[in-house]
């Protein structure tokens, strides 16, 4: 362009001196009247570069519009492509977004690293746990205990869940309430403990986010108060460590017992985890170090009150990887999982874009001839591979919101951190930018051995001759074989769990949870102490008892299938006290007719009557068989005396079988039974009843009982006892669901790549086959002999498969139940399966490529 | 000497250009004197409206260019009318003929509407 104008220059000057000026000056006066030359430059650069601009936009559409064109002719492989992609893409989205949610996010607090948890399986007293807290390394600590208080006064009654801290809770998570003020250290004093702190959403649903409600007194029963003057209001956004999943915290309580205890005499038991933020220099084995040192010391001072086993289970460990520890291994697999089944897409876009670059092998060849430059022929298989990614992305995207719903992941399956499983940016990008790196890879490799090659061989002699080599044709078949073992190794391991789940729940738990429905009651304790807590349990039963199609009604004081245990010390008859401290043994309250409904069989001695109820102390209890064995092998155990504590004796009427107090696969431990009555007739049941037929309007009519009697009784929970046994094997079923969902895809992409891998072939031996046929061959000969290499391939990859998931199967052990990893069935099942659907997938190709025309095919080409 | 203010439409530029090369491939400054030849001085068209018209006629694929070595052994880039060209150039002579005998109606003194004073 530059040198347009110079030219022009040139020009005007020569026609300039011919006019009679000199050299110069007509040179001067030529660029004079050219005017301002770098405008002009400019204004041309611009609009060159905008036009350039602008074409390969439309260059850049042209591309993309043919590819569309290109794609749509060719639907089989689209949209196998497309949905394998989808497919992948959504699965490893989909287990990143839980993996990032649960392990790898940071907990919301500030400088959360610092945040660890003392001695985590064991529990304390509030003196034990401030001992603990004097590590060095430690900033702050405190404990925290799990409580409910009882609100009324304010609509319906209800139960809150809370936690009891210490005043230091607030220094170790560096948070403070929005609203008032956090606790005081003199305010674990019992007399002055009567105050609470609400949650956010708490505060917002039950008081319309009054600010006026901080520094009043409402009816809130627990915890030794009856009332308590509300101090603060948590943010909003404030996450309550260590919850249990499903559940949320409303109030804030402070731990409170009175100054003059000692570990010795402390009886507040009932703190459930130490957490604590390390010093600025500490590190978390400098803080185990010290807690160790610690606890030894504590169990030299303290013999007979701490057992020694706390010795070796005391440190400290991170607040996450205490929280996360005991589903590591589980998602991990998931991600294991996951891998395969990507390594399954991987293998399956490579077959089909390999096949494709065969299929257009002779186009490309003359199109070369032709002149397509080979940049250009390259261009055109990545655009192709570019506009499969990106719609490809975007299914999985969709996908990968499916499975997150469709897993349920919300309603906990009891995975900590299970809050939300959002898809936001990050994993957006990471969606994207996986199926970029997978349509790529795959897209170069046919791409650029599609524009190689010597086109004397393409061009001529038509496809027919063209055939695969053996090489090519081996390689397909080792896809195949692997597609097909990686599926196997998935799916045995869907069926591994899947039937473990089914075993459990076929196991013997004891109980009949059929026909039953549980309605725990948490009134307050201080209208409901013994003996109101009698008369109302007598009238609420008398009620009960009448709604139709009831057939018994009992009450325990501790569901059974959760995780909620009491377990007490005691002294045994005909057992010398130990030198340590006493066995303890669960311990449970319960109504006479408790075990009918339950169908919990009575195997020794006579049930608990309603004369028993009506003592003033304790005197007759009942335990299950396992505590009978092991207290008294030999003999029988009715008639000895037990004493709870060491001090309160009770007479063994009657031996009940076992039940399952912890969840299905642990095994019966020792339990003890008494009346609720006298000093153990605790206010806060769980009322059972069984009744017939449809439960539904019966759990109606006993809501309305409970209101008749008292309205301010508050109900914790009212819901069917086979439902809270299926939350009981929830995380089971979580992963056995996920594994399922990797298998049924696992087992369509095997699906699709092998009927893909299968139809290429066919179609290219068509011509073959009509030969034969021609020559005489009966349909069926042909068919045996081309499905004959497939199906050795499907073999191969099912042995290998097998074989493979005895390893991987060992990697589910913690999962199994009743389930071997050998377990023969499962195996079998799974290779016929698996067999019968990739035999399909190898015939039907098969029979269509030899249900054509003999003559149609010789002729074509 | 006038300068283009004459040239009220783009177009007229364009379809000016066009005609030139349709006697023939030429370079920018030769169409450029031609024009002010054959337009005794009328027409003269800078550097600055010529040229750029003349990138945006080719990319419109209207002419093509080629650079080629004048008799003064100077490097020149000559520009040849298209078979779209020269379509575009019969549409547009045609559009301006129309057009400037609708102006010369109405400029005609012998004409006058029914209100006229």
């Amino acid at each position: 362009m530059e040198d347009e104008l110079e030219f022009h220059l040139q020009e005007r000057t020569d026609a300039l001196v011919a006019k009679g000026l000199t050299a110069s000056e007509a040179r001067r006066e030529a660029e004079r009247r050219m005017g301002d030359l770098p405008a002009i430059k400019k204004n041309l650069g611009a609009t060159d570069q905008a036009h350039r601009r602008r074409e390969r936009f439309r260059d850049w559409a042209r591309d993309l519009g043919l590819s569309f064109a290109r794609l749509r002719r060719d639907p089989g492989f689209t949209l196998a492509a497309l949905a394998t992609l989808a497919l992948g893409i959504g699965s490893a989205v989909g287990v990143f977004t839980v993996v990032n949610a649960i392990v790898l996010r940071p907990l919301p607090y500030p400088d959360p690293g610092r945040l660890v948890q003392l001695s985590p399986t064991q529990n304390f007293n509030i003196a034990l746990a401030d001992a603990l807290g004097e590590a060095p390394a430690l900033e702050a600590s405190t404990g925290i205990s799990r409580w409910s208080l009882t609100l009324t006064g304010y609509g319906d009654a209800t139960v809150l869940m809370t936690q009891a801290v210490d005043a230091e809770f607030f220094r170790v998570l560096r948070v403070q309430p929005v609203l008032g003020r956090p606790f005081r250290e003199d305010e674990r004093e019992p007399g002055i403990s009567d105050v609470v702190i609400l949650s956010h959403d708490f505060w917002q649903a039950r008081f319309g986010g009054d600010p006026q409600v901080v520094g009043r007194r409402i009816d809130l029963d627990g915890g030794g108060h009856s009332t308590r003057l509300v101090i603060g209001i948590m943010p909003k956004d404030f996450v309550p460590p260590l919850v249990r999943p499903g559940t949320t915290v409303a109030a804030w309580m402070p731990l409170s017992r009175a100054a003059d205890r000692t570990i010795e005499t402390d009886s507040t038991w009932y703190v459930n985890e130490v957490i604590g933020r390390l010093g600025p220099e500490a590190t978390v084995e400098q803080a185990t170090q010290q807690i160790r040192t610690i606890t030894s010391r504590l169990l030299q001072d303290h013999p007979g009150v701490l057992e020694k086993t706390r010795e070796q289970t005391a440190g400290a460990i991170g607040l996450l990887d205490s929280m996360v520890d005991d589903v590591r291994t589980p998602l991990l697999m998931l991600l294991g999982g996951v891998g395969l089944v990507m390594l399954l897409v991987c293998a399956n876009l490579a077959n089909l874009l390999l096949a494709r670059g065969e299929r257009r092998r002779r186009e490309l060849a003359v199109r070369s001839a032709l002149g397509a430059g080979r940049l250009r022929l390259v261009r055109e298989q990545l655009t192709d591979s570019v506009l499969l990614a990106l719609i490809g992305g975007a299914s999985g995207i969709l996908v990968a919101r499916v499975m997150v719903a469709a897993l349920d992941l919300r309603r906990g399956a009891s995975l900590p951190r299970a809050g939300s499983f959002a898809l936001d940016w990050p994993v957006m990008i990471f969606a994207v930018v996986l199926s970029f790196i997978a349509a790529l890879t795959f897209g170069l490799l046919p791409a650029i051995r599609g524009a190689n090659g010597d086109l004397r061989q393409d061009l001529g002699a038509g496809a027919r001759g063209r055939a695969s080599t053996p090489a090519r044709g081996r390689g397909r078949a080792l896809l195949v074989a692997g597609e097909i073992a990686l599926a196997t190794i998935l799916v045995s391991g869907a069926g591994l769990l899947l039937k473990s789940i089914h075993e459990l729940r076929s196991v013997d738990t004891g109980l009949d949870p059929a026909d039953v429905i549980v309605m725990e009651l948490s009134p307050p304790s201080s209208r409901y102490d013994h003996p109101s807590a009698r008369v109302l349990y007598d009238q609420l039963f008398e009620r009960l008892r009448a709604i139709p199609r009831v057939r018994t009604v009992g009450a325990i004081h501790l569901l059974p299938f959760t995780l909620n245990n009491w377990g007490f010390p005691y002294l045994a008859e005909g057992h010398p006290p130990p030198d340590g401290p006493l066995p303890s043994a669960n311990f449970r309250i319960v109504t006479p007719e408790y075990f009918d409904v339950v169908d919990q069989p009575l195997l020794e001695g006579r049930g608990l009557t309603d004369a028993d109820l009506r003592t003033d102390q304790l005197t007759v209890g009942l335990i299950n068989r396992t505590m009978a064995r092991e207290l008294w092998p030999d003999e029988p155990a009715l008639g000895k005396v037990i004493r709870l504590f060491g001090s309160q004796p009770f007479e063994v009427i009657g031996v009940v079988g076992d039940a399952r107090q912890f969840t299905l696969d642990r095994a019966p431990v020792a339990e003890m039974y008494v009346p609720h009555a006298a000093g153990w007739s605790l206010p806060g049941m769980v009322v059972m009843i069984e009744a017939d037929d449809d439960l539904r309007p019966v759990m109606v009519s006993a809501r309305q009982a409970v209101g008749m009697v008292d309205e301010n009784i508050p109900i914790v929970r009212l819901q069917r006892m086979d439902e809270i046994i299926g939350e009981s094997i929830a995380r089971r079923r979580f992963f056995a669901n996920v594994l399922s969902f990797f298998g049924v895809l696992a087992l369509s992409l095997g699906a699709v790549g092998v009927f893909g891998v299968m139809a290429y072939t066919m179609g290219a031996r068509r011509a073959e086959f009509g030969i034969r046929m021609a020559l005489g061959a009966t349909r069926g000969r042909v068919l045996g002999r081309a499905m004959s290499r497939g199906m050795l391939a499907i073999g191969v990859g099912l042995a290998a498969g097998l074989l493979g998931s005895t390893i991987t199967s060992r990697l589910l052990q913690s999962l199994l139940f009743g389930v071997t990893p050998d377990d023969l069935v499962t195996r079998v099942a799974v290779a016929v399966v698996l067999g019968a659907i990739a035999a399909a997938a190898t015939f039907i190709p098969a029979y269509r490529a030899t249900r054509i025309d003999a003559a149609t095919v010789m002729r074509s080409d | 000497m006038a300068s283009d203010g004459h040239l009220f439409l783009q177009g007229t530029l364009d379809v000016l250009v066009l005609k030139t090369l349709s006697w023939g491939p030429m370079h920018g400054y030769g169409i450029a004197s031609w024009l002010g030849d054959r337009t005794d001085g009328e027409l003269e068209i800078e550097e600055g409206s010529l040229y750029p018209a003349l990138h945006r006629m080719e990319r419109r694929g209207w002419i093509d260019a080629e650079w080629q070595i004048t008799e003064k052994k100077r490097r020149a880039k000559y520009y040849r009318l298209t078979r779209e060209g020269r379509k575009r150039l019969r549409d547009d002579a045609k559009a301006w003929s129309r057009f400037a005998s609708a102006v010369a109606d109405v400029l005609d003194e012998s004409k006058s509407p029914s209100w006229a004073t």
